[in-house]
């Protein structure tokens, strides 16, 4: 017997949170009320706090912190979005094709898999940044895809393992249907809840890791916006200016938060 | 048991191995080398730099050099440093403690903290407080370190000037019980911003596992030959429960490597995030090199004492 679901579900709301945000970073141009990257003036309006015209202040160049969080969404939630899809390629594609190959190469794939998972992601990137130079927004979101695929391997790895073993596609393989097929027609169709809950999750551990970057000044850089680099504009004095932090800061945590409650009230509702 | 504790090494051994040939060459494609500080002048003729680069083989094929490089190990020696101008054991040696003594700090107040609220959260899933404290740990995980970090200077460390947010003690400072003070208020808040989100996940868990084995048909058994609620409790349920968490711990080591770069790096602690970070910026090839064995190591070795925690948590483990 489970225990009675206690409690009113998040998901509804993470979800709506999440939609928002995104259509926010659509409309950008439309909602923002100055440019997010040129400087308005740099004497008179730096460190303006919020008002009716700035509405939630200028940081240091006197740049409209509203516009550039608006703006700083396109490049924040556009690079996890784009680095999510690759991980879960990626993933989908080492997992599924090791729970479907001979045993040598499943057990090949797997350990490469743990073997990148022991090496800290964040040395591997500053590795790849630093060799590499500033990278502009789309060669990021791919290395951070390209670096973050190894948890939805696992995953994918053990659950395909459970359904290959369930009679339909016992079934499907008794009967000589081509690895191909199986792995298109047949596995991925029934993976569908498994990649959902990690496409979620992947996306939330995602945005902390390129905000985080780009707060460092590794990701991406100024005067481009992203919820990251915006944090860094506060400088030595993020009490004083206490608009430049507590706004974005709101964003990041708001974003993992809704992406960490969906993802796990899909785990509880699909895959129990 | 002792052929899979073998097999386990075998595999861990293999790990290592592919960790630091990966990063030997992703070090060594990167454009610059280790002495681009010094040397990346017009001034400075071709010839000196190549006869630099021979001086320490770095112009022979990255094989042969990787080849070179594990002979070398096996003798004990990591190599020379050239941005610390020190042998690479030495700066290891020097950098080691500082994030040992971090890690251990943070790992203990965040499996301590995170085990007890998950456990008694779990058990008492219907309360009030203990719906609370799994939707609190919710949000306090989606925090990230660097956050924490930014969050902790604001506020109790520039604003109040409460904690130190540099170093690891006060320079020229007091020595004896009141140094050993000194040390303690330095670590506060690394300790707090490295351990906080890793204590959210590991309530989280242990929530969700004492939750669903309260309902196990082997604690209603329990309870009906007569063992005390206590015993159930913090016996039978808590053993079991303890099964996720102990399988993330493991896990979670090498992401709580990649905080300390934050961390380290934000307050200024001379640990080995800032060794691998310095090491990374100036292509210190030999010190990157040995930092992330040393790291893969630990790594490693973390895995296996979560594997055999596991083991002993979950009789069913020994025979997989």
């Amino acid at each position: 017997m489970r225990p009675p679901t206690t409690g009113v579900s998040g998901a509804p709301l993470a979800a709506g949170v999440l939609g928002v945000m995104g259509l926010a970073a659509l409309a950008a141009p439309w909602l923002a009320t100055h440019a997010p990257s040129t400087p308005l003036d740099p004497i008179a309006l730096a460190w303006h706090p919020p008002s009716l015209a700035y509405r939630l202040g200028t940081d240091s160049f006197s740049r409209d912190v509203w516009s550039r969080l608006l703006f700083g969404a396109r490049a924040t939630l556009g690079i996890g979005l784009l680095a999510v899809t690759v991980a879960l390629t990626l993933g989908t594609l080492v997992g599924a094709l090791a729970a479907l190959a001979p045993r040598w190469l499943d057990a090949l794939l797997m350990r490469v898999t743990d073997a990148l998972l022991a090496i800290p992601r964040l040395l591997f990137l500053l590795l790849v940044v630093a060799g590499a130079g500033p990278l502009t927004v789309a060669p990021l979101a791919l290395l951070l895809g390209a670096t973050g695929w190894m948890t939805t391997a696992r995953v994918v790895r053990q659950e395909s393992g459970r359904l290959l073993a369930t009679p339909p596609l016992e079934g499907a393989r008794a009967l000589g249907v081509p690895w191909p097929r199986l792995l298109v027609r047949h596995l991925l169709p029934s993976l569908f809840p498994t990649l959902a809950v990690a496409a979620t999750a992947t996306f939330a551990a995602v945005v902390p890791l390129e905000s985080g970057l780009s707060y460092l000044g590794l990701g991406v850089r100024t005067p481009l916006p992203s919820w990251g680099n915006l944090l860094a504009d506060a400088g030595s004095q993020p009490l004083t200016h206490w608009w430049v932090v507590v706004f974005p800061t709101l964003a990041i945590v708001g974003t993992v938060f809704a992406a960490n409650t969906l993802a796990s009230a899909l785990e509880r509702r699909w895959t129990r | 048991m002792g052929g899979a504790l073998l097999r386990r090494f075998a595999q861990g051994a293999l790990v290592v191995l592919v960790v630091v040939a990966t990063c030997f060459t992703l070090i060594r494609l990167a454009p610059g080398d280790p002495f681009f500080r010094a040397l990346d002048d017009a001034s400075v003729p071709a010839e000196v730099r190549a006869e630099q680069l021979a001086r320490f083989g770095y112009d022979r094929p990255i094989p042969e050099q990787f080849a070179r490089y594990l002979t070398a190990i096996i003798r004990g020696d990591l190599g020379w440093s050239h941005s610390r101008g020190e042998p690479v054991r030495t700066a290891i040696a020097a950098a080691l403690p500082a994030t040992l003594l971090l890690v251990a700090a943070a790992g203990l107040l965040a499996f301590g903290t995170g085990v007890s609220l998950g456990a008694w959260s779990g058990w008492h899933a219907e309360r009030p407080l203990a719906r609370g404290i799994d939707h609190g740990a919710m949000l306090l995980l989606s925090i990230p370190d660097y956050l924490w970090a930014l969050l902790a200077v604001m506020g109790p460390a520039l604003a109040w000037g409460v904690f130190p947010v540099a170093g690891t003690h006060t320079e020229f400072g007091p020595s004896g019980v009141l140094g050993l003070l000194d040390r303690a208020h330095h670590l506060v808040l690394p300790v707090l911003a490295l351990a906080l989100p890793i204590a959210a996940v590991v309530t989280r868990l242990q929530h969700a596992a004492m939750r669903e084995v309260r309902a196990a048909a082997f604690i209603r058994t329990a309870r009906a030959n007569g063992v005390s609620e206590h015993r159930i409790r913090w016996r039978h349920a808590l053993r079991n429960a303890l099964v996720p968490v102990l399988s993330y711990g493991g896990v979670q080591l090498a992401a709580a490597l990649s905080g300390v770069v934050v961390i380290e790096r934000i307050f200024a602690w001379p640990g080995m995030g800032r060794l691998l970070y310095d090491g990374v910026m100036s292509r210190d090839y030999p010190l990157v090199v040995g930092g992330v064995l040393v790291a893969a190591v630990g790594t490693v070795l973390g895995t296996l004492g979560a594997d055999l925690a596991l083991r002993w948590a979950d009789p069913r483990q020994r025979h997989a």
